[in-house]
């Protein structure tokens, strides 16, 4: 109990000071802050868009498919909020402030990953969130109370597959340095989840379902709240998300050793 | 990324916004090219350099700043258009969609239009350097126009999918300028009797942005050398 | 006789490298297949430090002092032999020896450098779990000792270098370790600071009784400050024990700084030492250990002398000569 006391105040304070700083750079935040509202809307409009002519796509209506992109747009959110450190992680190693971390009494994935929330991500939650209920609302669509409790369950399930990923590409990252290729990688794969990714390829599907699941993060939460029959059953869903985060922690201790075996 | 979507809807469609496949898949590699042709620049960071004064020992070199950013400017381009070419070489041998190929005379336009968008381009990315005068937390604004860079100059969707009033909207800028035209050229979207139209008010745009940066870099340099950075 | 705190025995890491030829022929035979070295950063290293001691490693660029902190910081596994700080095995990284100790490189920093050092101080009050009173205590007689009062709360990024290297220690040091590892803490900064830090760490060594490994380019730093030292060649161990006695063991010269009223020949000097330096009127000479008092009476004596000092030969020049004789005997 007093272990997790000390890291929720030690998130505390980085968060207060992450807000610090973005304070510190406020004009140029303010800039980012538009510039996913600007980027948002434009998904939003090209959506609608899409609605307008074509009613059908890849099996889902218009109206479900806006509700895959908004969930996309919420998970997304949550787990680069959370999980914002992994960017300058690369800097963190090559200038030796990984070996600050890992003399700490803390784990130091704690703070590799969650260090620095981005205060931009978490205000632009709010707009985001408000928008897509407000979407919601209008759509035709099935939504009850108990899709809404399970789409949270598998909604927490989607932060530890993010979770997982993200320590992968720190695994990876410990040994090669370079990240930023990766996490634009990560990008890329998660930004196809802005569709169902059942509508794929057969090949990028079970990909993205088995291997790198983006589609477990991000399809199968929105097709469950949809009350739609999800891509991969529930119970196999739970099951890879343990598998993906015990490899990769065993992973993590396997470059850390690696690590600290190189040369200084 | 954006091939996948289109090819899903293009599976229940035969014409979405006015585009056949063919056209969809050509637009999309047209677009890819000139992205990384017109919009790869070599001098994002310049800001950082003027700021940080780093730029100083360029102003000691022989040459004027220009020259030596423009040559930067070529280099890069240059090696960006032989990744691109390479890249969308594999793509088409292994695809091997069906793409529209443009008359001789579009193909001089679009050749003139390209350059002319390279040119805009170079501009801007000029102009952004001068924030570098006053400030050193330059990636916010960077980032913003990065953003609706990629809208503005239709990498995501081509611009005439939009509601008209945003398209005339949009076209009072020099955005559609930098790659968008040159994409209709290419397909042949363009009526002839438009083309002088477009080509003065891409010229027009050239002419005002090179006298704003004009303008902007004689006052950040008379600013920098006040501050003595 | 009280146990050590820090018992090292034979201690080795070795690095594989690999080898690349020159040139891009090397680097398409490289991939082919790789020709990997063994480097031995560290050699069959033993050694035991009591609690309050303060030991300087010495050695040259790539002796393997850093290699040997890390390794005692449970940065790097050793490739063999057997560490023990505090009762601990470093490298199993446990929260109860990680609280105890603490490592401060001099060329890397750990403050949030667009926040004041203050928030980077609260961080980690937080992870090594601090009760507020004994922060608030430890804090201000840091504070005071190193007169940071008001830097403390400025912006990291616009401190100066000397500062910021107080602040840097300020936050290795509010968990009161009872270990220190410094590694090079004085690196880049100018005489009047080196010497402010210097003083801080005798005090902090003084006043928790703590047990300080230090390495420094430095040689007045160690001369202040580690009454042993261990040297570090090549990864092995070539020498722990008193400073003092190294000093008078290699020590074969002193050094007489003269400036004369008027410009002097080299013949005139030569009969008194070994002139190592001579321009216009000032000149340096080396004299043996023993006769230097004689020679420097002399000196005044027969030539025009304005001033004159009797120097120790600079740590550093002995320091070379302990390794330079290492090298011919190896």
């Amino acid at each position: 109990m007093n272990r997790i006391q000390t890291y929720w105040r030690v998130w505390r304070l980085t968060g207060f000071n992450a807000l610090q700083v973005a304070f510190v750079h406020r004009g140029t935040n303010i800039f980012f802050l538009l510039g996913k509202m600007f980027r948002f809307s434009i998904s939003l409009l090209f959506l609608l868009l899409i609605k307008q002519s074509v009613s059908t796509l890849g099996g889902y209506s218009s109206d479900e498919m806006l509700v895959f992109f908004l969930v996309y747009q919420v998970i997304d959110s949550f787990s680069q909020a959370l999980f914002r450190n992994v960017y300058v992680f690369g800097n963190q190693v090559k200038n030796g402030e990984l070996d600050f971390l890992l003399i700490k009494p803390l784990n130091p994935l704690f703070r590799i990953l969650t260090d620095k929330p981005d205060i931009n991500d978490l205000l632009f939650l709010l707009p985001t969130v408000g928008v897509s209920f407000y979407l919601l609302s209008t759509l035709t669509i099935s939504v009850t109370p108990v899709s809404i409790l399970l789409f949270a369950v598998l909604f927490v399930n989607a932060l530890v597959i993010a979770l997982a990923l993200h320590i992968l590409i720190v695994a990876i990252a410990v040994s090669i340095v370079e990240i930023e290729g990766l996490v634009w990688l990560y990008r890329d794969l998660t930004s196809l989840g802005r569709f169902p990714v059942s509508i794929y390829h057969e090949s990028i599907r079970l990909v993205l379902f088995f291997l790198i699941p983006i589609g477990l993060m991000l399809t199968v939460p929105a097709q469950v709240l949809l009350n739609l029959k999800p891509s991969v059953g529930i119970a196999l869903v739970f099951g890879i998300t343990g598998l993906l985060l015990l490899s990769s922690l065993q992973f993590w201790k396997y470059s850390l050793k690696k690590y600290t075996s190189a040369s200084s | 990324m954006s091939l996948t979507v289109w090819s899903v809807l293009f599976t229940s469609q035969t014409n979405v916004f006015g585009y056949n496949r063919a056209e969809m898949i050509s637009y999309i590699f047209m677009a890819a090219i000139l992205h990384g042709l017109v919009l790869a620049s070599a001098l994002y960071g310049l800001a950082e350099r003027i700021y940080s004064g780093d730029i100083s020992s360029l102003l000691l070199k022989p040459v004027s700043l220009f020259s030596y950013l423009a040559i930067e400017e070529v280099a890069d381009k240059g090696r960006n258009i032989l990744a691109t070419l390479i890249e969308s070489g594999i793509l088409i041998a292994l695809f091997q969609p069906e793409i529209v190929l443009p008359s001789a005379y579009t193909t001089v336009v679009f050749l003139l239009w390209a350059a002319g968008g390279v040119i805009l381009n170079f501009l801007f990315s000029l102009l952004f350097g001068t924030l570098g005068f006053w400030s050193p937390d330059t990636w916010g604004p960077k980032f913003l126009f990065f953003i609706f860079l990629d809208f503005s100059a239709g990498k995501l969707f081509p611009l005439n999918i939009l509601p008209d009033w945003l398209q005339s909207a949009l076209f009072l800028t020099p955005f559609p300028y930098l790659t968008f035209m040159q994409t209709q050229v290419f397909l042949g979207k363009v009526a002839i009797d438009k083309i002088l139209i477009h080509s003065s008010a891409l010229l027009l745009w050239i002419v005002l942005f090179y006298l704003l940066n004009k303008f902007l870099w004689h006052w950040g340099f008379k600013n920098y050398a006040a501050q003595g950075q | 006789m009280p146990e050590p705190v820090i018992t090292v025995r034979n201690l080795k890491k070795h690095f594989s490298v690999y080898k690349k030829e020159p040139g891009l022929l090397g680097s398409v035979r490289s991939l082919l297949r790789r020709e990997y070295e063994t480097v031995a950063a560290v050699d069959d290293i033993s050694f035991s430090i009591k609690q309050g001691e303060v030991v300087g490693f010495i050695g040259q660029n790539g002796a393997g002092k850093t290699t040997t902190l890390k390794m005692l910081a449970g940065l790097l596994y050793p490739t063999s032999g057997e560490v023990s700080v505090l009762g601990f095995n470093p490298w199993n990284r446990e929260n109860a020896f990680q609280k105890q100790f603490s490592l401060v490189l001099g060329q890397k920093n750990q403050l949030w450098w667009d926040l004041p050092a203050m928030e980077t101080f609260l961080l980690n009050q937080a992870i090594y779990d601090i009760p507020n009173p004994r922060f608030r205590k430890t804090l201000n007689k840091l504070v005071d000792l190193l007169d940071v009062k008001d830097s403390i709360q400025i912006q990291v990024r616009k401190l100066s270098l000397g500062q910021r290297m107080k602040c840097e220690l300020i936050a290795a040091l509010l968990h009161n370790p009872k270990v220190l590892f410094l590694d090079e803490p004085t690196i880049g900064l100018d005489v009047i600071m080196q010497k402010t830090l210097r003083d801080f760490i005798s005090e902090y060594n003084k006043e928790y009784n703590a047990t300080i490994i230090l390495t420094s380019h430095y040689m007045d730093d160690v001369k202040e400050l580690c009454e042993r030292v261990i040297m570090i060649d090549h990864g092995k161990k070539i020498y722990d024990g008193l400073l003092s006695s190294i000093i008078n063991k290699y020590a074969r010269n002193k050094i007489l700084s003269v400036v004369f009223a008027a410009p002097v020949s080299k013949n005139d000097l030569k009969k008194f030492g070994t002139i190592k330096h001579l321009t216009g009127s000032s000149a340096t000479l080396l004299v043996s250990r023993k006769d230097a008092t004689k020679i420097a009476a002399r000196l005044l004596e027969s030539l025009p002398v304005q001033d004159l000092n009797i120097e120790e030969a600079p740590l550093e020049a002995i320091i070379r000569e302990v390794f330079g004789n290492r090298a011919k005997i190896a």
